[in-house]
């Protein structure tokens, strides 16, 4: 019997060790380049723009036509030592503005030709981009989000399930309620 | 010799029908003036745990003159028994634990009009187990002549009267008295007691039936918290664990009262979701009026609400749209305050219900949430203007 509790004991150890190795990370967008590492791709905010046109369609859920896309640019690189290639899903990026999920775009949003043509918009339902060793690919992703949130990016690259939060935006309030 | 002096059966028996009758009559009245007075309380848990201490309340008192019966029917309805030794009378008295006292002749005064007799003692011995005596101070017992057996009381009044004057003189002539058949008593009391079964549950039916459509409500109901809304206070449904922070009332750009609740929300498995479509506000939260849809407002539609701060309009931000999120989306790196803004009434206090289920299943699944009525106090909130 107290074998048994030794031997479950080691094992509650052993998970709740291995768990908090596997912990999340949150960084703070300042506005200067920031690099993300995982695994050998890289994945580098460069900056963010609330567009004020076009505005997206209407969403039910958007009952005031709040909504504005959210374009977040990036660059991914694999590095030279890696030797497969990657493959940049739409499912590794997720944003929540405020409380509330936000999906990457999809096709039908019709937002990509109004970016400036160097840009790839990533899209839910478009090609995956693929990225070879030594080489880097410059990324937008889209999002429709509220123009008075705060924008938390939800990465999850390569899918290891070891996300980054990168808060995009910082908003100084005193109440937690409206901004200063 | 008329040693012992007994009630009549026919007597007692119809006495406790009479007694059973209207403990039955006021167990239904009782139910359905409980149901009225708290009909519209939080929860219909409430009157039926009333009605249950009240049925339970009645039960106790029927036990207690079944087991009173009992012992009477055990002594063959015996009240006063002149002792062997013809130097007193031994008194039984009737309850849950019979009690017995021995009231020596000198001690006893007897009064008798044409519908009462009375016993009166200046004092009482009672026995305890290991037959030490107790003194017993004045008491007396008051008994209708309708109870006992006229020609058995006389003879018993004039053994009495013989044995206290030292047992001088002739014995009492004795009387003989008819006695009543047992079979006929016996076929009587229990259809008696059917009537009674019967009434009693249609009686029931009828109570719960008039004052309560939903009786089906109430397992449901063990599933809404009632919480006072407290600041730095954390809540904790099957699924989500809500932290209130603040709560404020304020006032939007067009002029409606609006409550603010700023709040963080862990979720504690995976299935959870949250919407603003589970924020609603009730002038008086009942299960009844959420099971109506009897709401005075709801949380949606409020992205881009514009409140009254330090006298200008600013919007309100991070509010969580009738979207939100589902499950795996919501992870601890995004789990920040945000806020619910929805219309209140001017009253001075109101309802804000977190709703973990649809109301009008009942019950929520084993993958549902549970529910939580937040009840506000208008002068607790802290106030932006």
């Amino acid at each position: 019997m107290r074998r048994l509790i030794i031997v479950l004991s080691l094992i509650g150890t052993f998970m709740a060790s291995s768990i908090t190795a596997h912990a999340d990370r949150s960084y703070q967008f300042t506005g200067q380049p920031l690099t993300l590492k995982a695994s050998g791709t890289h994945l580098t905010i460069t900056s963010y723009e609330l567009l004020k046109s076009p505005l997206p369609a209407f969403d039910t859920a958007d009952t005031n036509e709040l909504e504005r896309y959210l374009i977040v640019h990036v660059t991914v690189s694999l590095m030279s030592s890696i030797e497969d290639e990657h493959s940049v899903d739409s499912d590794e990026y997720e944003l929540f503005s405020g409380p509330n999920s936000k999906d990457i775009l999809s096709k039908s949003d019709h937002i990509s030709k109004l970016l400036k043509s160097d840009h790839y918009l990533l899209t839910m339902d478009g090609d995956d981009r693929k990225v070879k060793n030594g080489h880097s690919i410059k990324i937008d992703l889209g999002f429709t989000v509220y123009p008075d949130d705060e924008y938390i990016l939800d990465t999850n690259i390569g899918f290891t399930g070891h996300h980054n939060y990168v808060h995009l935006n910082q908003i100084k309030s005193s109440n937690g309620v409206t901004a200063e | 010799m008329q040693t012992t002096l007994r009630f009549k059966p026919r007597s007692v028996t119809n006495a406790l029908i009479r007694i059973c009758w209207v403990i039955i009559i006021v167990m239904i009245v009782g139910t359905i003036v409980i149901k009225l007075a708290v009909k519209n309380t939080y929860s219909s848990v409430q009157p039926i745990l009333m009605v249950e201490i009240f049925w339970f309340a009645t039960s106790v008192l029927l036990a207690n003159i079944a087991i009173s019966y009992h012992h009477l029917k055990g002594q063959d309805y015996q009240l006063i028994e002149i002792n062997q030794n013809q130097t007193g009378i031994w008194v039984t008295r009737y309850s849950f634990r019979s009690e017995r006292l021995y009231v020596p002749f000198d001690w006893l005064k007897i009064t008798r009009n044409s519908d009462n007799v009375r016993f009166d003692w200046q004092h009482a011995l009672q026995f305890d187990r290991k037959n030490r005596p107790k003194l017993r101070s004045h008491s007396r017992i008051s008994i209708n002549s309708l109870w006992l057996d006229a020609t058995q009381l006389t003879n018993f009044l004039k053994t009495i009267e013989y044995l206290q004057n030292g047992a001088v003189g002739a014995q009492p002539q004795i009387q003989e008295s008819g006695q009543p058949k047992k079979t006929e008593r016996k076929a009587k009391f229990r259809s008696q007691i059917i009537a009674m079964s019967i009434v009693l549950i249609i009686g029931n039916a009828i109570a719960f039936g008039t004052t309560g459509k939903k009786v089906q409500h109430v397992a449901g109901n063990d599933s809404h918290q009632k919480v006072q809304l407290k600041d730095n206070t954390t809540y904790r449904t099957r699924q989500l664990q809500l932290t209130v922070h603040h709560s404020y009332a304020a006032e939007t750009d067009e002029g409606d009262p609006v409550l603010i609740v700023n709040m963080s929300v862990q979720p504690r498995n995976k299935g959870a979701s949250l919407s603003a479509d589970a924020f609603k506000v009730y002038r008086k939260w009942s299960d009844k009026a959420e099971a109506n849809d009897d709401d005075y407002s709801e949380a949606r539609n409020f992205i881009g609400t514009k409140i009254k701060v330090g006298g200008e309009y600013k919007p309100v931000m991070n509010i969580l749209d009738g979207s939100g999120w589902y499950g795996y989306e919501y992870s601890k790196g995004v789990c920040r305050p945000f806020n619910i803004v929805v219309k209140r009434p001017k009253s001075g206090s109101f309802d804000f219900l977190y709703r973990g289920f649809y109301y009008q299943y009942n019950v929520p699944d084993k993958d549902e949430d549970t529910s939580i009525v937040f009840h506000v106090k208008t002068k607790n909130l802290e106030v932006l203007k």
